[in-house]
């Protein structure tokens, strides 16, 4: 390797580096200083529905299996009030060839990779996402490296990253670990620069577009299966690409009277570019360390336009505690006989509290699962906890505290969700677009933008810009990535 | 972790640690412990030429890319695990069965 780049140097070139790694010139989104046409971003991936499922099918990715799971509404339903307890239902993404729905979004990635005739890809990620793109670059054919924030500087790592790392070198992968920090970004950019490979980063249209057709298959699957559409489809919600994904599925299925709820596991307080805090944490993503910032600041992100838009498609948004999790994971296996999660189990614990509170005949579908193995497991990820100074025991979501107790229900009845006030998310949002923006130079375009992005009226806007949005606090470091 | 004694041959599967920023170097405005550290990666590959422990040497990565670093560990392997039951998720299979059978009053 050649002397190391400096960051002012990469950082000048970032948008060349990151057009050139996508394939995609995003200025020719911009309509105005702030707005951008999403729907065109979205339709640069150039296939339609049907053809991202031929795509996918093609390289083993999708059609997995929708259970029903008849013991764990049994179980809520002896816990709700009479006639309440909806019927849950789960669509097992574990069963996709590296064992998560994110190989949804590395299927379509990597092969426009090939179309487009580059050697590989690379990722940054310590999740599911990064094994899902070493699967189908092995498939592929293509070279593939993954960047992982994995230890702390005592060189300490979660099991559950470990595994990751694991998992992607058996895919042929090459894995780069990393000490905790937001550099991971520059070590990325001098990647895809070093080697001219595809930048397969959560955040492309293709890797969004990858997730529609899971939204698509869950409205067909509950169709087939009980003939009608679902109330509530529950998701996982981290970087935002997962719901956005999904919703767009649904909507293109003609799902439209089915409830999308965003649910994240509740890390606030402890921050994600913490040398301290980073092992203090039992779940690496689907938590709100992610969710928050990617939903308010989408654009905070390894591409110059962020495909994934959670705000634009969330109904509702809700979080649950990492003991939720854990409870939601033993409840699973012990009752439907299903091995999967912890971390992919955050809607399904968000589910078990919502489908106590709806009738009898609605329909709850929680639409991923993700593989269990080694280090990614509840009993490793407590005992990780635990030697971390974490303490853990039975209790309920309000007596955890993020990095300091780990509280376990034992008991469904103690099971909730905490409601997100997302008119105080839009407003968040509104404050992040306008930083360093007079009310008075916004245009038609900006406004209309702006509504589509957080769901409100032009007007509303318009009253919420006049009324005066605080300024936001600066937030530390670059750009976050979804590990 | 594996530690191989004596001279290791090119051709082992290696791994090689580096120091990518000194702190000095760090992104500005990062919590105070994290600054404090240096940023650093792992990475492994295939040894170019013969090497002891704590050399600089030189890899082949899985990519084909070159790279050079300290020599940390030969054989670098995984033994991450499951760990032993906690007593707080145990009751939680017991306690949802009871339910549902109905003998929980």
């Amino acid at each position: 390797m050649t002397a190391s780049p400096s960051y002012e140097s990469l950082l000048g070139r970032r948008t060349e580096i990151l057009s050139h790694s996508v394939g995609l010139d995003y200025e020719q989104f911009r309509r105005s200083r702030l707005a951008w046409d999403h729907e065109a971003l979205m339709g640069a991936v150039g296939y339609d529905i049907d053809e991202i499922a031929r795509i996918q099918l093609d390289n083993g990715v999708g059609a997995t299996p929708m259970r029903e799971a008849r013991n764990l509404t049994a179980l809520v339903r002896r816990v709700a009030e009479p006639g309440s307890g909806a019927r849950i239902f789960i669509k097992d993404e574990a069963a996709n060839p590296s064992g998560s729905f994110k190989d949804r979004r590395a299927s379509l990635s990597v092969y426009e990779a090939k179309q487009r005739g580059y050697a590989g890809a690379v990722t940054a990620t310590s999740g599911n996402y990064g094994a899902a793109v070493a699967s189908q670059a092995a498939r592929a054919g293509l070279g593939c490296i993954v960047v992982q924030e994995a230890f702390d500087s005592r060189g300490i790592g979660q099991p559950e990253i470990i595994e990751k790392a694991r998992a992607c070198e058996e895919f042929g992968a090459e894995v780069i670990q990393c000490s905790v920090g937001p550099e991971l970004f520059y070590l990325s950019l001098r990647l895809l620069e070093e080697t001219g490979y595809f930048n397969a980063s959560l955040y492309t249209p293709f890797s969004v577009a990858g997730i529609e057709t899971l939204g698509v298959e869950v409205a067909e699957d509950i169709r087939r299966l009980a003939d009608r559409d679902p109330d509530v489809v529950v998701v996982t919600h981290a970087g935002g690409g997962n719901v956005t994904g999904t919703a767009r599925g649904l909507r293109k299925a003609g799902a439209a009277t089915t409830t999308v709820i965003a649910a994240t596991v509740d890390l606030r307080g402890l921050h994600m570019a913490s040398d301290h805090d980073f092992n203090r944490k039992s779940f690496t993503t689907g938590h709100s360390g992610f969710a928050f910032p990617f939903t308010v600041r989408p654009d905070r992100s390894d591409v110059p336009f962020n495909a994934a838009r959670p705000l634009r498609y969330i109904d509702r948004m809700v979080i649950v505690s990492q003991g939720e999790v854990f409870y939601a994971t033993e409840a699973l296996s012990k009752l439907e006989g299903m091995q999967r999660g912890p971390a992919g189990n955050t809607s399904l614990a968000a589910a078990l509290a919502i489908a106590r509170e709806l009738p009898e005949d609605a329909i709850v579908v929680v639409q991923e699962t993700e593989y269990t193995g080694a280090g990614k497991h509840p009993w490793a990820q407590l005992a990780f906890a635990v030697a971390n100074g974490v303490e853990v025991r039975t209790g309920s979501a309000r007596d955890n505290v993020p990095g300091a107790v780990i509280a376990v229900p034992d008991d469904p009845r103690q099971l909730t969700v905490e409601e997100v006030d997302l008119g105080q998310v839009r407003r968040s949002y509104l404050r992040q677009a306008l930083e360093g923006v007079e009310p008075e130079d916004l245009t038609d375009v900006d406004l209309a933008f702006l509504a589509d992005e957080t769901r409100l009226q032009a007007h509303e806007v318009g009253e919420l810009v006049a009324e005066g949005v605080e300024p936001a606090a600066q937030p530390s470091g670059a750009e976050v990535v979804e590990t | 972790m594996a530690r191989a004694a004596g001279r290791l041959p090119s051709g082992r599967w290696v791994r090689i640690h580096r120091v990518e920023l000194a702190p000095s170097e760090r992104f500005a405005g990062l919590p105070r412990d994290t600054a404090s550290v240096p940023f650093e990666t792992w990475i492994n590959g295939w040894l170019l030429e013969e090497a002891d422990l704590g050399d600089r040497a030189s890899i082949r990565t899985a990519t084909g890319r070159v790279v050079e670093g300290e020599l940390v560990e030969a054989d670098p392997g995984y033994d991450h695990s499951f760990g032993a039951p906690p007593p707080e998720l145990q009751r939680i299979g017991q306690r949802a069965r009871e339910l549902l059978l109905g003998n929980d009053r």
